[in-house]
């Protein structure tokens, strides 16, 4: 064969070749802060009990109370990612953990039962808080949470497309500040790329937005070696537990010699939609752990004090000392130390749910024809109104109606809007205040019948998910073939009438009466526990239109969870203003740290603001130009960060102190502010002289009874000078809608010293379901508000005034 | 289907082995007309119920047009109503309503007029446009009516040029089809060197830029150097993609023994607006030129019906592209361009003309009057245009100056392989062909494609921007 056509073969398989060696290089990994975080920690001392989770295990849990409440002799470390769930944790565990040579005889996976399940890491920053603690591929992680398929060919594909990737953005990238660099930038000595980068993307992002950066690469490729499968998802209604990442944290810890204890945080009620599960989820995930013979333990039900929470997900310091009592005595109660088992509780699940009894016989319809309308009757329904859809939507009970209008085909189209009614013979209906209007299929309105929900009393709606009715004169009953494990069963409900307001709840044969209480009506039965089969069971008298919103079996909720709402309730409605403000500040040196002297604002420190809540934050900053800023603020890492020779700045007292190697210290003179968007962790600031607005968002589940008062925690930061031992901040909620709009107005005390307290402004007229409000917020004293509610009372508990 | 989608290589290596292993014309062609039902009917397999009623029309339209030679134009006038229906109500319906439902608001007569969401076959404009030319051809008496249906169907089906052309003429593929084929190992050689350049015109290229044209275009209130940068880079983006599909295209026919018509020749080289319409898709503009300039008079009957003629060609040319007026507007800008330089030319002396500077100074000018024209093109809203138009070219905060930088930087760069192609064309390649070291350069480069295919291609691939018309 001539060279030519040898070379011909040779030269293209030497170009694929040297090509897939290079797409199969693993990548360089670069270990996070965070990660670096968790080797400090680790290192400090060989922890005997490690605790992995988010942020919450940080906040929640006093390690050095939980050592000395279990009379543990050794270290207790904590390894974390904030805003993390499983997967990452399962990187720590494997890598940080027993990748770094520690042999902890006691794992506690801290966090939400819902986060313990996930398998995702679907937003940048979740998978970048996984991938950042992995110093070596994960093959539980690449297999069941990246999709990449396991063996030499799925990592082979996993690293062609992150080469390719990285490949395609570097050359566009470099393109792109090349030409920027050469063309815009200031001569520098950082290199062309560097300059034209430090210009082109704040430029970029100031031009485009979110959409600033010029990805055309991704990690999934068109080829056929292999596509990403996105990981799936565990709901809180759909997976199975042996697909999550609890198996294997419990078979990883044990390789290693040490126990797991899954400990599940609590949350405020208000947050609680966030980590509610189906019962037939929790009992699969308990059943999996008692079979692995691990330990859980539940804090969801621990009581707390009036000031536990320093926003939505975080106990604050009285709370931490709480919930650590708490799993102290859990843990000790089970032994675990000793190697005992506190095994997780036995859910009990329904053999049937079934209707008792037999629905009212529904009023006859005599149609008309619609004027006007093509295809369009009416009918008047005056003893079904508080049926309708505007009556159900105004209380609070969304597209639910249990009413059925059916023709020879079926069920006609519910709720359907005006466009579809009349005009086109759409087979569809909408219950108005005063009657049904109709366009029937076959543009007649003979053979329509009324009728309601069967076989089952469900009635889904899109964005509530299930109602439970109960018809007047029937029940709904759960039957059980075993009798629960405890001695006693206690039943708790909570409903609300539609139509009348006649309702009993039966657990085993023992009736109560539902009670009003508010808006709703309540009952809690606690009877001996039956043996064999036995029965629960909501009942309507005979005149009763019942909606079941909860029911809670010893602790379980079988249905009606908080719907999931992830909207938030109040957003900005204007931008707030221009934040006082700050004077220059004095420099001078102390030992190694340049300091600025800010008297004025000695009473928003670090150290002051750790006292009170927890964690620094304090709204004083080093103006950063259109770099990133790369300064960390935080006082107590500032020892850190100057033997690491990491930029750093910390508010103590009256003083910022500021750490950096000589070459990196910023140039005076120094520009100081006050954060104008007034961030405090996930509270914020209210500083003196803002008014404050916001929308409050009618629409959210959270609201679905209306308002009757609003609960604020926070805390009031005075000068030290200052005599008063509080201060006030002027609260004021007004409807937007109606015809006589309620207002809400009143100053709200919050203390100037200790913790967070939570003060409350009753409404004097209760806001319906569905009202929009405005809320204002305005002080002339510095506050810091940590959480926010506004609410039925039914779900807003405890008010320190 | 699509050309870069990875199920097309698998589709064409199994249709390429059957296809010469089977060695009789009538089974490669049934092979054929199977394999492009698979690949047009891919996605929407009702889309070929269309594809073959076209073709049934003008088939059996061609045949009546023998049949009845005196009233062959009753024929020829269903053929073509039947064609321009189909092509009306998928592609025009909408557009049409819309404006009837705009000009009624506008003069305040309530109505209830609205568009009716209808699907648009891909590929339509080219085989309806390709059908009519059969029947056109066989009333003019310039091509015999074909009387195996197979073949016809597999001329106008052939999936190589289905869905985005070239706008193939009759008599050059009912020949190819009734036409024994060998294996030829150069030709195939040749093909999937040319698929593979196409390829890479197209990843490499015309996907690399486009996302940065997208985002300048989406912007509410981009700055006027933004604006023409981002016009810039569309402009190496149509004809990378565009160019690319062809070579895509007539590189597999070639493989497969059939050669299809040249569509691209260095449009950008051109000197004047005719000259860039002998260059810019040829198969579309010739087809214009044959079927709707000639038959308008051409420039037989004087100055002002050559340019009524052309105007009418041009505003067809421009709806053709799309049921929206910013592609009338292209149309008659074009027109307007044909139109210009007929005047203008006379007036430039000839020596000027035919000087390297002279020669030089029209394809600069030529350029920039075609990039101008592409924001006609790729901008859709006419309202819009204008207000991109009053931008002031040279005005822009320091950030978008950046963005602008950005902006020149990726068309330098996805506009470098198109010259550096060009310049292999024409300087490197003739002296190569010969030489034995050609083909493991050959393939090398093919490798290397490969490679860049893989590091190029992007998930959210950008569809062809011919497929929409």
């Amino acid at each position: 064969m001539r060279p030519p056509t040898v070379a011909a073969v040779i030269l293209p398989l030497l170009v694929l070749l040297g090509a897939t060696a290079w797409l199969s290089t693993e990548p360089a990994r670069e270990l996070s802060a965070e990660a670096q975080t968790n080797d400090l920690a680790l290192a400090k001392a060989s922890p005997g009990i490690v605790i992995v989770g988010n942020s919450k295990s940080a906040s929640d849990i006093d390690r050095a109370a939980l050592a000395k409440g279990l009379g543990y002799e050794q270290a207790v470390a904590n390894v974390r990612v904030g805003g993390s769930s499983a997967p990452a944790w399962y990187a720590m565990l494997e890598q940080r953990v027993f990748g770094g040579g520690y042999t902890p005889e006691l794992v506690v996976v801290y966090g939400q039962l819902a986060a313990m399940l996930r398998v995702e890491a679907d937003s940048a920053a979740e998978r970048k808080g996984m991938e950042g603690q992995l110093s070596t591929p994960s093959a539980v992680l690449d297999a069941k949470v990246l999709g990449r398929g396991a063996g030499p060919f799925g990592r082979f594909a996993a690293s062609a497309r992150r080469n390719a990737s990285a490949a395609h953005d570097a050359l566009l990238a470099g393109v792109r500040d090349a030409a920027v660099g050469a063309l815009l930038a200031p001569p520098g000595g950082d290199g062309l790329l560097a300059a034209g980068r430090s210009v082109s993307e704040p430029a970029l992002e100031a031009t485009f937005g979110r959409t600033a950066r010029f990805r055309a690469g991704g990690e999934a490729r068109v080829v056929p070696v292999a596509e990403t499968r996105v990981s799936h998802a565990m709901t809180a209604s759909e997976g199975a537990p042996e697909d999550s990442l609890v198996p294997d944290l419990i078979t990883l810890a044990e390789a290693h010699g040490a126990r797991v204890l899954f400990v599940r945080a609590p949350l405020p009620m208000s947050s609680r939609y966030m980590d509610t599960l189906a019962p037939e989820l929790e009992k699969g995930v308990f059943d999996l752990m008692n079979r692995r013979g691990v330990s859980y333990i539940d804090l969801q039900d621990v009581p707390l004090p009036a000031d536990a929470w320093n926003d939505h997900l975080h106990l604050s310091g009285s709370g931490r000392r709480a919930a650590t009592d708490a799993l102290v005595a859990a843990m000790a109660a089970a032994n675990i130390l000793e190697g005992g088992v506190a095994p997780a509780r036995p859910v009990l699940l329904p053999t049937a749910v079934l209707r008792v009894g037999a629905p009212p016989a529904l009023p006859p319809l005599t149609f008309a024809p619609s004027p006007n309308r093509a295809c369009g009757f009416q009918a008047p329904l005056p003893d079904l109104a508080f049926l309708s859809n505007d009556a159900l939507l105004a209380a609070g009970f969304g597209r639910s109606s249990p009413l059925v209008l059916a023709d020879a085909a079926g069920p006609l189209t519910p709720g359907s809007l005006d466009r579809a009614l009349g005009d086109t013979c759409a087979g569809a209906w909408q219950h108005r205040r005063f009657g049904a209007f109709v366009a029937p299929r076959a543009a007649a309105a003979e053979g329509l019948t009324l009728g309601l929900a069967e076989p089952t009393s469900v009635v889904t709606d899109a964005k509530r998910g299930p109602v439970w009715w109960v018809y007047p004169g029937t029940a709904t009953e759960w039957r059980y073939d075993a009798p629960p494990g405890e001695a006693t069963v206690e039943v708790e409900v909570t409903a609300r009438a539609v139509h009348g307001g006649g309702a009993r709840l039966r657990v085993a044969g023992v009736e109560v009466p539902l009670e009003p209480r508010g808006r709703v009506l309540h009952a809690t039965a606690t009877v001996p526990a039956p043996t064999g089969a036995w029965a629960l069971a909501v009942a309507a008298d005979a005149d009763t239109w019942l909606v079941v919103d909860e029911l809670v079996l010893d602790g379980q909720r079988l249905l009606g969870a908080p719907p999931v709402s992830l909207a938030p309730l109040i957003r900005a409605a204007v931008a707030p203003p221009d934040p006082p403000t700050v004077p220059a500040a004095t420099v001078g040196t102390r030992d190694a740290l340049t300091t600025l002297d800010v008297p004025d604002y000695a009473h928003l420190a670090d150290d002051v603001l750790r006292a009170r809540l927890d964690y620094p934050c304090s709204p004083l900053q080093l103006a950063a130009e259109r770099a990133p800023d790369v300064w960390v603020k935080d006082a107590h890492l500032l020892a850190t960060m100057l033997a690491n020779g990491r930029p750093g700045y910390g508010h103590l007292g009256g003083t910022l102190l500021l750490s950096a190697p000589g070459d990196r210290m910023p140039e005076g003179p120094y520009r100081l502010r006050l954060d104008p968007r007034r961030k405090c962790g996930t509270s914020r600031w209210v500083y003196p002289g803002d008014t404050l607005t916001w929308d409050v968002v009618a629409s959210t589940d959270r609201l679905r009874l209306g308002a009757d008062r609003l609960v604020l925690t926070g805390i009031a930061l005075l000068p030290a000078d200052d005599p008063r031992p509080g201060a006030s901040i002027h609260v004021r909620v007004a409807a937007t809608q109606g015809a006589t709009p309620p207002v809400a107005e009143g100053d709200l005390v919050l203390p100037a010293t200790g913790g967070a307290a939570r003060v409350c402004l009753p409404f004097a007229t209760p806001f319906p379901p569905g009202t929009p409000m405005d809320l204002t917020l305005s002080a002339s004293d510095a506050f810091v508000v940590t959480q926010l509610s506004i609410g039925e009372s039914e779900h807003l508990a405890g008010c320190d005034q | 289907m699509n050309f870069i989608q990875i199920e097309f290589i698998a589709f064409f290596a199994v249709v390429f082995t059957a296809y010469w292993t089977l060695r009789e014309r009538r089974l490669q062609n049934a092979l054929l007309i199977v394999a492009s039902a698979i690949f047009y009917g891919w996605v929407h397999p009702w889309f070929l119920v269309l594809l073959y009623v076209s073709a049934a029309v003008d088939y059996f339209g061609g045949l009546g047009i023998e049949k009845y030679p005196r009233h062959k134009g009753w024929v020829l006038a269903a053929t073509l109503t039947a064609n321009l229906g189909l092509l009306g109500y998928y592609k025009y319906c909408d557009f049409f309503l819309v404006n009837v439902a705009a000009a009624l608001d506008a003069l305040g007569v309530a109505n209830s007029v609205g568009p009716l969401g209808v699907l648009l076959p891909a590929g339509i404009s080219f085989y309806t446009f390709q059908s009519m030319a059969y029947s056109i051809d066989v009333y003019r008496g310039e091509l015999k009516p074909r009387r195996n249906l197979l073949e016809y169907m597999l001329a106008v089906s052939f999936f190589c040029h289905l869905v985005a052309g070239p706008v193939q003429r009759a008599s050059n593929l009912l020949m190819q089809a009734e036409t024994d084929r060998r294996l030829d190992w150069a030709m195939v050689r040749s093909g999937l060197a040319l698929a593979l350049w196409g390829a890479f015109k197209k990843m490499v290229s015309a996907d690399t830029v486009a996302p940065y044209v997208d985002k300048i275009y989406a912007l509410d209130a981009p700055s006027g150097p933004m604006v023409w940068a981002a016009t810039l880079g569309f402009t190496v983006q149509i004809l990378a993609d565009f160019s690319g599909y062809t070579d895509i295209a007539r590189g597999t026919a070639r493989m497969l023994g059939w050669e299809l018509m040249e569509n691209f020749k260095n449009p950008y080289l051109a000197t004047s607006p005719s000259d860039f319409w002998r260059r810019w898709h040829i198969s579309f503009s010739t087809w214009i030129r044959d079927y709707l300039y000639i038959t308008f008079g051409g420039s037989r009957g004087g100055f002002w019906r050559a340019t009524l003629a052309t105007s009418a060609a041009m505003l067809i040319s421009g709806l053709w592209h799309g049921a929206s007026w910013n592609f009338v507007l292209w149309g008659a800008y074009h027109a307007l361009l044909l139109v210009g330089y007929r005047l203008a030319t006379p007036l430039i002396p000839t020596t000027v003309r035919k000087s390297t500077g002279g020669h030089v100074a029209a394809v600069g000018l030529m350029f920039g009057f075609t990039v101008f024209g592409w924001l006609l093109f790729r901008e859709t809203d006419v309202a819009r245009i204008f207000r991109l138009l009053h931008l002031n070219p040279f005005a822009a905060t320091p950030d978008e100056w950046v963005a602008t930088v950005v902006m020149l930087a990726a068309v330098a760069f996805t506009a470098a392989p198109l010259v550096i192609g060009l310049l292999v064309e024409r300087f490197v390649l003739p002296r190569l062909a010969t030489s034995a070291w050609y083909l493991p350069l050959q393939t090398t480069v093919w490798a290397a494609f490969v490679v860049c295919f893989y590091v190029f291609v992007r998930m959210d691939a950008v569809e062809f921007l011919y497929f929409q018309f």
